[in-house]
């Protein structure tokens, strides 16, 4: 087995005075898909800006590729991890392309310009991502899912071997929902990027992560296989709330809320 | 990109020189260009190469400073409003001035360094560490915030000129009313020579981070993430700007409003990329002081308004509409 990509051991923090994570432990193998669910401040966002270097304050061990958090330099941890936060508010004009240019930052000197080899890159990450149509236009331009899908071919430009994906889908309707897994799995088979992403969806966890991890009031509640969180035990102690089981064409089965399931507005009292 | 930004920036730079070059021949004195090539009036060749050009070159390079420094400012703090005159940065440097002339002042170290100078930096350093602070305190970058923060530094630093005007004789309060008043009246080579390294300074330093600059206005996260060490850039890019307004202020007042009409006009015409934005803006503001300086020689000729009159004049308004609009939107 090859050496973790990811080892987080015993990660705690808080943040004004209120505790956020607690002794959180796992580790991430290269080529994984893991996701992270939990309910809201359950410390899921938190997790990962710890990892990614936006958060400073916490104690425990973050190791990725055998080294140390604290001994890696910012361009050194930029080059592991692509960290990319929710999008939202105002972005400066930037065509696409330049927009994604950025993501080279961490392959430049100071005076470097763009060689071939970056050009490449951001054309690669622009195609790979399905918006080389989109590369001379402006971000303030673009629809929301539009954005989210510059931010990740900007994230893929970094050619970073972990990326970090927190809650993606937010402004994203069903259908860009489906491309952006369907994206995220594309990513990690033919780049063998290791994905990690933060997820309110419970059915995207299980059927699109190879593990998940879940976090309850800042713990480790679950930590395993994602097809295993099928279970109304399992997703109980994690969102508590009880959920049912139902079966989709294609022999996969989705977890729905059972107080929500076969209630519609006009079984309402 | 496309072509359109690339000649709007050559099309800057070309007009911003001609100003450069066409203001000294402004003036109640009209001069040929017999006397200027030396073979006419010797006076009048005079008043031209030693008295205007100078002058018009120390504008030059004071509104250029100004404007590199307002761009850089707006990147950092995410904020379209932040200059260093709004942002107390002006005042601090003139509070500096002040306390140079209060103590004695003229006093010149390996012959181009002032006491002004360093005092006026140590001011800017001040007032912009004060902004950052609660900027980063209240984690908030907002433009109410940071104006609010600026006004607060302004006011601070406004009363602490007005005190050492109070405590002085006369004589020195008058130099010091004078310095605050600013101009660039008696600027000329010895002016030039002292302002320039710290001019030199803040711009190059602003140059060799555009791509920061570019990745920071996407805000601290996403800067964190691709890999710019933010910390690090901010302050170097914090002493370097306050080094250049402290030298700027020390030499001809607190310049308001340059830093802001240039870079945000640049900004329209050659986008948002520094590589392009940075010298844009420079040339703009430079020529944009040096026009504000000729209106100043010229509106009650022969007496002057100082220039940060004539700057202020026409940039406060469009601060307002830059205000309006963005609340509207």
């Amino acid at each position: 087995m090859t050496a973790p990509l990811l080892e987080i051991s015993g990660l705690s923090i808080a943040l004004g005075g209120k505790p956020i994570l607690n002794y959180v432990d796992f580790t991430m193998q290269p080529g994984e898909i893991r996701a992270i669910i939990g309910p809201n401040g359950a410390g899921k966002s938190t997790c990962v800006r710890c990892l990614a270097g936006v958060v400073a304050g916490w104690t425990g061990g973050i190791k990725l590729d055998g080294r140390a958090h604290a001994d890696l330099s910012r361009r050194e941890l930029a080059r592991l991890v692509c960290y990319l936060p929710q999008i939202g508010g105002t972005l400066p004009a930037f065509s696409v392309w330049d927009y994604v240019s950025m993501g080279r930052y961490v392959h430049l000197g100071l005076w470097d310009g763009l060689g071939a080899r970056d050009a490449e890159a951001i054309d690669r990450a622009l195609h790979d991502v399905g918006i080389g149509n989109l590369r001379d236009r402006r971000l303030t331009t673009l629809s929301g899912g539009e954005r989210q899908m510059a931010a990740i071919a900007a994230g893929l430009a970094q050619e970073a071997r972990l990326l970090v994906l927190d809650e993606p889908a937010t402004f994203l309707d069903p259908l860009r929902q489906d491309m952006l897994l369907q994206l995220v799995g594309k990513i990690n088979q033919e780049r063998g990027v290791s994905v990690l992403m933060v997820t309110h969806d419970v059915n995207a966890a299980m059927l699109h992560t190879h593990r998940t991890l879940a976090l309850h009031d800042g713990r480790v509640v679950y930590d395993g296989p994602s097809a295993e969180l099928r279970g109304e035990e399992t997703l109980r102690r994690i969102y508590d709330m009880d959920f049912a089981f139902a079966p989709v064409p294609g022999g996969h089965t989705l977890a729905v809320s059972k107080r929500m399931a076969g209630v519609g507005v006009e079984d309402r009292p | 990109m496309t072509a359109r930004p690339r000649l709007a920036l050559a099309a800057i730079i070309v007009v911003s020189l001609a100003v450069l070059f066409i203001a000294p021949w402004i003036g109640l004195r009209q001069v040929s260009l017999a006397d200027v090539l030396g073979w006419g009036d010797p006076l009048n060749s005079d008043v031209f190469w030693k008295l205007r050009f100078p002058r018009a070159v120390v504008g030059f390079l004071a509104g250029c400073g100004l404007a590199v420094g307002g761009a850089a400012f707006q990147s950092l703090f995410r904020n379209p409003l932040a200059e260093p005159f709004i942002l107390g940065v002006s005042a601090g440097a003139s509070a500096g001035v002040a306390l140079a002339l209060f103590t004695g002042g003229g006093l010149v170290l390996g012959g181009f360094l002032a006491l002004e100078n360093i005092f006026a930096f140590i001011g800017a350093l001040l007032a912009i560490g004060v902004v950052y602070a609660i900027s980063r305190w209240k984690n908030d970058t907002s433009p109410a915030t940071i104006l609010l923060a600026g006004v607060a530094v302004n006011f601070f630093f406004s009363s602490l000129i007005m005190l050492l005007q109070h405590l002085v004789d006369p004589h020195n309060a008058a130099r010091i009313f004078r310095a605050m008043i600013g101009g660039i009246s008696g600027a000329g080579q010895r002016q030039l020579v002292l302002a320039l390294p710290f001019i030199a300074v803040g711009v190059i330093v602003s140059a060799l981070h555009w791509r920061e600059l570019d990745i920071m206005s996407f805000g601290e996260e996403l800067a964190l993430s691709r890999g710019v060490d933010t910390g690090r850039v901010r302050r170097r890019m914090f002493f370097a700007i306050s080094l250049m307004v402290g030298g700027i202020t020390a030499l001809c007042g607190p310049v308001g409003f340059v830093g802001l009409v240039a870079p945000h006009i640049s900004r329209m015409l050659v986008g948002p990329g520094h590589a392009r934005l940075l010298p844009a803006a420079g040339f703009f503001g430079g020529a944009f002081l040096v026009a504000s300086d000729a209106v100043a020689r010229m509106a009650i000729a022969p007496a002057e308004l100082p220039v940060g009159v004539v700057s202020a004049l026409c940039g406060a308004p469009f601060f307002l509409w830059l205000l309006v609009r963005r609340e509207r939107g």
